[in-house]
């Protein structure tokens, strides 16, 4: 029996039937030696099991022993046993559950041994060395087999191989090292800001064409992961200098990082064929969908339809309430003004063009269309439709921010006469709220006249409060339509950019490579002895698809108190939080340093 | 043979306060002298089910709905069944309630009636005659009262106030006051004290609840004043409250940032530590039961000025206290009277520890209460149902009819639980062990 | 077992410590520390010996009584003069320059005298206690009403009139109670200066002010919401206000003359926009207020039974100054 041992732990890796000699063994075998015996009791080892039925047993008198059976993991397979879950995906945060968290607390408060080694001379089955070893049992297998038979003549073989490869890659590497230096000088282009604003930031299309740059730029490393293990493993000088948001790193960064690899492949692949599918029906029926555009969703829904509900505030009673008419029809002719205007700029105009610059603006646009499909696929196509949508409804933003801002002025003028009038006042230096009579040695100083004014205030603001709320009303209304359909876009573009279709294949073909920690299964307890079966504990769909569901939630949202804030006048906007994304697909952070992965060959 | 004791009240830990420690430290007392006692008090957050203190003090915390700072919803029945599965679980013999704002401890009380049991009630709080809640409090009380074992007092003034609201006999009454653990509030050792003295700067300690009737008021206006008569002095307040921003106004309108120095709330266990920082310990209170603090900060070995309202007169000798009318003028001379003594080194603080540790312990308290316990043994107090009724017919003319029927309802419930649960399929609860009573606790000196 | 002698000398506190042997015949004492032989429940000659029964009822004389109560009818004759000079406007197109005209003068009279005599008669110090109503605020307020009157004017136009009346007559109503009688009643207090810095009527400023706006805003024409806003002030505020600095300075004969002459006007505004009857039954009702409730509320004092003692919350004193 040829093994490791390591103080009270026997690994297992080969048997032979006859006495070796172990010598010579090559560098990575160091440590390899003969530790016991199987039917031939021999006291010169320390092992001697018997095996007659399936399961072995010692012959020795041993107390309390475990043996504990595997399959070897297939490592060419990317197999192994480890006892941290792989991440897949990130969210920015090393996430703890704190229900384990706590848990592990109380643990150390009642067994302040139990989470740590005390004893040098005792290991565990879920030490890091071990593990490797169990590991490695099937390749230690093999480089035995090539050691006892005639070391020497396959290492010839693949020598020979190498520098054909070699001499092969040396064009290919160079090829990909001069596209990976434009791609970040695109990335670099469209993330320039001037006055902190760039492309990025401004336009949806670009914000994907960026994560789609990312992605591409990162591939290289990704892929040469799977070949170069100890690229990003332990303390690798890469690992550092691109900051990626990994947290638990040892072999499954290889491994997640070549299932992120084919899952993002993957997804573009279908992103570029449904952009294909979409600008087929598109073209097919283009002038219809301009018209529509033009005519229905312009002329009649962001025009007519606002006019009609502004007008209804402003004069006619809306639903049976007296608002006050001098100031609905102020604030009615306000905005029925600006969306005049914006008529004029949006839709007059391209109606006033010549009919020649008409049709070329309308190619052009199509022609966009087309690249924007064919090289991007559908979600550059719907960050197409949010720029659209985010032009054409600017109107109905600066409304929204107008009446927002007069309302809650409006408020915090009612709020500060309200204090006034219970003889307290708010004050700025100190934060705090402060009694007006602990000030002033006379008390009567807050005097008649500046009570009737701060009342004559107060009543015209209460009275006017109404018809202010109703504009305001509407307008968030409207806004928030606006925000649920950008929303939905943004759903969507999740879904085209993020499923982790790759994975869910994975589970159902080899669920084996999803570690998800390890288990162990009770098999029988016999002289002492327990039986127990280490496997792989997959990881469950619930755990796959969790950082997925939470991209939809948190990556952006504006449902966050969302009564509170309408109440209190504050403006609501979609929330992003882009950076998740990134972390999600464990881009690294400095993408520009990606080139220098070449060095570490 | 001990008894087996349910003390009964909506305020217990973690919630601080007078009524809470009352609770706590007579209740281990209790078991030192080998009574078994239970404490029921509604639940406190996560803080729900059965808990067991220092000493196996069982502690129900009974999911109720808590109206206001944490007094529970009144009602008068709802909590009749767990009560009464409780009282039967640990065979309860005396049912001892506490605090009259207390609305669990009402019930209990009423139900531990009905069900036949000794009960004894102790009142920590002096409530007026006047306003809209004293009013439904005192009636609510004479309810209770109506039948009551035994009542005990915190002080005679409470005494006094409690026979008037619910019409008791006076003989009915004891007084029993609260007490402190002594070597919790231990003074500075003599070293730093002089140190001080020769800085010659003189700390006033205050720690109040910041309310209107703590005299939170009388505190702002008398603090300019001292601190313009002696500019040697500096306060350190410490409390939270309604107040707390006059407070800081008052600091700020005549400058004594630097003098007074406002800490907020403190936790009971820091009082010691802010205490013992001072020389001087002032009490604006405007109405108060007992006064525990004045003895805490006694023991400490700070001269007390107080103003002399409620009990407080009863608390504490004349030479550790200087007594003032609740009135400006005279608040600020006693305290600057009190400063020109500190000033003048003729008061000898270093005594007040053991001195106060000799007037005022729990053992002690607890030997009076258990006293009262004793004393129920020997009357019948299970009077026939006509006698009963009785009682709280007279209580009121509308009222009297509206206790007799809350009385014959809960009877009826009584009757309807015993049907439904009955008591000899509730489970006994196995009893802590007990301490094996020593010698020397027999020889404590008896009172009364 | 330990004694102390009552209050024990500053000088000697060791006293604690010297126990002397238990006497039968020491007296009991409302102490705590001490250990005393007594047991717990004794009950001493002395028990309750500190109660005090009513002891803040006042003896109240019938006509001081009267007197109190007439105050309300010259707050509530004020709050109808308002309504009523509305309803002339709105219903009857009564000219309202004159009656703004006169009050305006009268108001800038009445406490021109007041001021003066303030400084003739009273120390320095209280000069600046009426100073509270100067020109130049009275000047501001116009003018500034001058500008919000065309904003007022709409602010409940397109209100139904019915909801105006309404909202109006609970705003007369919550005024009445809410407004602070007890403080205007100068004849029970000794104190000048205290009852005025107290005298601050807040919550009914402030009705009576938003009760004119509410009317005001149904009117057709800006002058005559500036010039009703105007004379609604001056009756509803200005007018009780002054009326409590002539009782402070003790006139009381122009206290009466004020008194009868706002409650004729108040009669014969009753009788020529609602008629006869409603002319009697608002005297009937005012000689109850004035003349029955002060014998009901003598009648009331005799049950009374007040309990207090050391367990009351006290009252702190505080010299303010």
């Amino acid at each position: 029996m040829v093994g490791y041992k390591y103080n009270n732990i026997y690994v297992v890796v080969q048997l032979y039937s006859y006495e070796i000699q172990l010598k010579h063994l090559p560098q990575h075998l160091n440590g390899l030696h003969i530790i016991g015996t199987i039917n031939i009791p021999n006291p010169n080892y320390e092992l001697q099991l018997s095996i007659k039925d399936k399961l072995p047993y010692f012959l020795t008198e041993t107390k309390d022993s475990f043996i504990i059976v595997f399959e070897p993991p297939n490592f060419r397979n990317l197999e192994y046993f480890s006892i941290d879950a792989i991440l897949l995906q990130s969210t920015g945060k090393e996430s703890v559950n704190p229900k384990k968290k706590e848990l592990i607390e109380k643990l150390e408060i009642v067994e302040p041994l139990a989470g740590k080694k005390s004893d040098p001379s005792s290991s565990f089955i879920s030490d890091d060395v071990i593990l490797e070893k169990i590991n490695l049992v099937l390749k230690d297998r093999l480089d035995l087999k090539v050691w006892n038979k005639e070391p020497g003549d396959i290492v010839n073989v693949s020598k020979y191989f190498n520098s054909i490869m070699h001499s092969c890659l040396g064009p290919i590497i160079f090829l990909v090292k001069s596209l990976q230096t434009i791609i970040i000088f695109f990335i670099k282009l469209i993330n320039y800001e001037i006055y902190s604003y760039s492309l990025v930031t401004i336009s949806q299309v670009f914000r994907q064409l960026d994560l789609r740059l990312q992605q591409l730029n990162y591939f290289p490393i990704q892929f040469l992961c799977y070949q170069n293990k100890n690229l990003l493993y332990g303390e690798s000088k890469l690992l550092y200098e691109l900051k990626l948001p990994i947290f638990n790193a040892n072999l499954n960064i290889n491994n997640s990082n070549y299932i992120n690899l084919f899952n993002s492949l993957w997804l573009i692949f279908n992103d570029i064929v449904f952009g294909i599918t979409m600008y087929k029906l598109i073209f097919e029926n283009y002038d219809i969908i301009l018209r529509t555009l033009n005519e229905d969703f312009i002329k009649k829904y962001l025009f007519s339809e606002v006019l009609d509900i502004i007008s209804w505030i402003s004069v006619n009673h809306p639903a049976g309430f007296k608002l006050n008419i001098e100031l609905g029809q102020f604030m009615g002719d306000l905005f029925g003004w600006t969306l005049k205007f914006w008529k004029f700029l949006v839709y007059d105009a391209i109606q006033n063009l010549s009919p020649r610059f008409r049709h070329q603006l309308f190619y052009i646009i199509n022609l966009l269309l087309k690249i924007l499909c064919y090289t991007g696929g559908l979600s550059f196509l719907l960050g197409f439709f949010m720029d659209m949508i985010n032009i054409l409804t600017i109107h109905i933003y600066c409304f929204y921010y107008t009446s927002t801002k007069i309302y809650k002025r409006q408020l915090d003028i009612i709020k500060s006469l309200f204090q006034l009038f219970r003889g307290k006042k708010y004050n700025v230096l100190r934060n705090r709220i402060d009694n007006l009579n602990n000030y002033e040695d006379d008390v009567s100083s807050f005097e008649i006249d500046q009570f009737l004014l701060g009342t004559l205030l107060f009543m015209i603001l209460i009275l006017l409060l109404p018809t202010v709320f109703a504009f305001y009303l509407m307008f968030f209304t409207i806004q928030l339509c606006v925000l649920i359909s950008k929303n939905f876009l943004e759903n969507v573009q999740i879904l085209a950019n993020f499923t982790p279709m790759f994975v869910l294949l994975l589970k159902l073909k080899n669920s084996n490579r999803l570690q998800g920690g390890i288990t162990f299964k009770f098999l029988e307890i016999k002289n002492y002895t327990c039986y127990l079966k280490l496997s792989n504990l997959s990881l469950s769909y619930g755990e796959i698809l969790v950082n997925f569901i939470k991209l939809f939630t948190d990556s952006k949202t504006f449902r966050d108190s969302l009564i509170q804030f309408f109440l209190q006048g504050e403006l609501i906007s979609i929330k992003h939080n882009y950076v998740m994304k990134f972390h999600y697909l464990m881009l690294p952070e400095v993408y520009d340093k990606t080139v220098n992965i070449w060095q570490y060959l | 043979m001990g008894y087996n004791i349910a003390m009964v009240s909506d305020f217990f830990f973690p919630q601080p306060g007078g009524v809470e420690f009352h609770v706590y430290h007579l209740s281990q007392k209790l078991i030192d002298l080998g009574h078994s006692v239970i404490i029921i008090t509604h639940d406190y957050g996560s803080r729900n089910g059965i808990r067991t203190l220092t000493n196996g003090l069982k502690v129900y915390y009974v999911p109720f709905f808590v109206l206001y700072r944490s007094s529970t919803f009144p009602t008068v029945f709802s909590a009749f069944p767990i009560l009464r599965n409780i009282f039967i679980r640990e065979s309860i013999d005396i049912v001892h309630g506490h605090g009259s704002l207390s609305n669990l401890c009402h019930e209990a009380i009423f139900h531990g009636r009905t069900m036949g049991l000794k009960t004894v009630f102790t009142d920590h709080s002096l409530l007026g005659f006047a306003d809209v809640g004293s009013i439904l409090g005192n009636k609510a009380l004479k309810f209770t009262l109506s039948d009551i074992g035994h009542v005990i007092c915190v002080s005679h003034t409470c005494k006094e106030n409690t026979v008037l609201r619910a019409s008791l006999d006076p003989l009915d009454v004891s007084v029993i006051p609260n007490a402190v653990i002594s070597q919790d509030f231990y003074p500075p050792p003599p070293t730093s004290s002089n140190k001080r003295i020769k800085s010659k700067i003189i700390t006033i300690v205050v720690i109040t609840r910041l309310f209107p009737n703590k005299g939170a008021d009388l505190l702002i206006a008398c603090i300019p004043e001292i601190c313009k008569a002696k500019p040697e002095v500096n306060f350190l307040i410490a409390g939270d409250g309604p107040k707390f921003l006059d407070l800081e106004q008052m600091r700020e309108k005549y400058f004594l940032q630097e003098r007074v120095s406002l800490i907020g709330a403190i936790k009971h266990e820091e009082v010691r530590d802010v205490m013992v920082q001072g020389d001087i310990y002032l009490h604006p209170s405007l109405t108060e039961a007992f006064g525990t603090v004045l003895v805490e900060a006694a023991s400490c070995g700070l001269y007390v000025v107080t103003t002399k309202v409620g009990g407080i007169a009863e608390v504490l000798p004349g030479h550790m206290t200087s007594f003032a009318e609740p009135e400006q003028s005279s608040l600020v001379n006693a305290a600057l009277n009190a400063i020109e003594l500190i000033e003048k080194g003729d008061l000898d603080t270093s005594k007040f520890h053991s001195e106060v540790a000799n007037m005022y312990s729990w053992a002690n308290i607890a030997k009076r209460t258990e006293n009262v316990y004793k004393s129920m043994d020997t009357g019948d107090h299970n009077v026939d149902l006509y006698h009963r009724l009785k009682k709280y017919y007279y209580c009121g003319v509308i009222a009297g009819k509206l206790y007799v029927l809350c009385v014959i309802v809960d009877i009826m419930l009584y009757v309807i639980l015993e049907f439904l649960y009955p008591a000899n399929e509730i489970d006994k609860a196995t009893k802590w062990p007990k301490k094996i009573k020593s010698q020397h606790d027999d020889n404590n000196e008896v009172n009364n | 077992m330990l004694r102390h002698e009552g209050h024990i000398r500053h000088d000697s506190p060791g006293i604690v410590h010297t126990s002397s042997p238990l006497k039968r015949v020491a007296s009991w004492k409302k102490l705590l520390y001490l250990k005393q032989a007594y047991p717990d429940n004794y009950t001493d000659k002395s028990f309750l010996s500190q109660l005090k029964r009513n002891t803040t009822v006042a003896k109240y004389s019938y006509i001081s009584l009267i007197e109190d109560f007439s105050l309300i009818i010259l707050y509530v004759s004020s709050l109808l003069l308002v309504v009523l000079e509305f309803s002339g406007i709105y219903l009857h197109g009564w000219s309202c320059i004159l009656p703004t005209f006169i009050t305006t003068i009268l108001s800038i009279v009445g406490f021109g005298i007041v001021q003066f005599y303030d400084r003739l008669i009273l120390s320095s110090d209280s000069a600046s206690i009426t100073s509270y109503l100067n020109l130049k605020s009275f000047i501001l307020i116009v003018f500034i009403l001058l500008i919000l009157s065309p904003i007022l004017k709409s602010l409940t136009k397109s209100s139904a009139s019915d909801s105006v009346w309404a909202l109006s007559f609970v705003l007369c109503l919550f005024n009445t109670i809410s407004h602070d009688y007890s403080m205007n009643s100068s004849s029970t207090h000794g104190k000048n200066s205290q009852v005025l810095s107290a005298y601050k009527p807040t919550l009914s400023t402030n009705i009576s002010l938003s009760n004119a706006i509410v009317l005001a805003s149904r009117l057709t024409s800006t002058s005559q919401v500036f010039l009703f806003i105007l004379f609604a002030i001056q009756i509803n505020i200005l007018l009780p206000l002054f009326d409590f600095n002539v009782r402070r300075l003790k006139f009381r004969i122009l206290h009466l003359i004020l008194f009868i002459s706002l409650f004729t006007v108040v009669n014969y505004l009753i009788f020529k926009l609602l008629g006869f009857k409603i002319l009697i039954y608002w005297i009937i009702s005012v000689v109850f207020i004035v003349f029955g409730m002060p014998s009901y509320f003598l009648f009331l004092q005799r049950y009374k039974n007040e309990l207090q003692g050391p367990w009351d919350i006290h009252k702190p004193i505080i010299n303010r100054n």
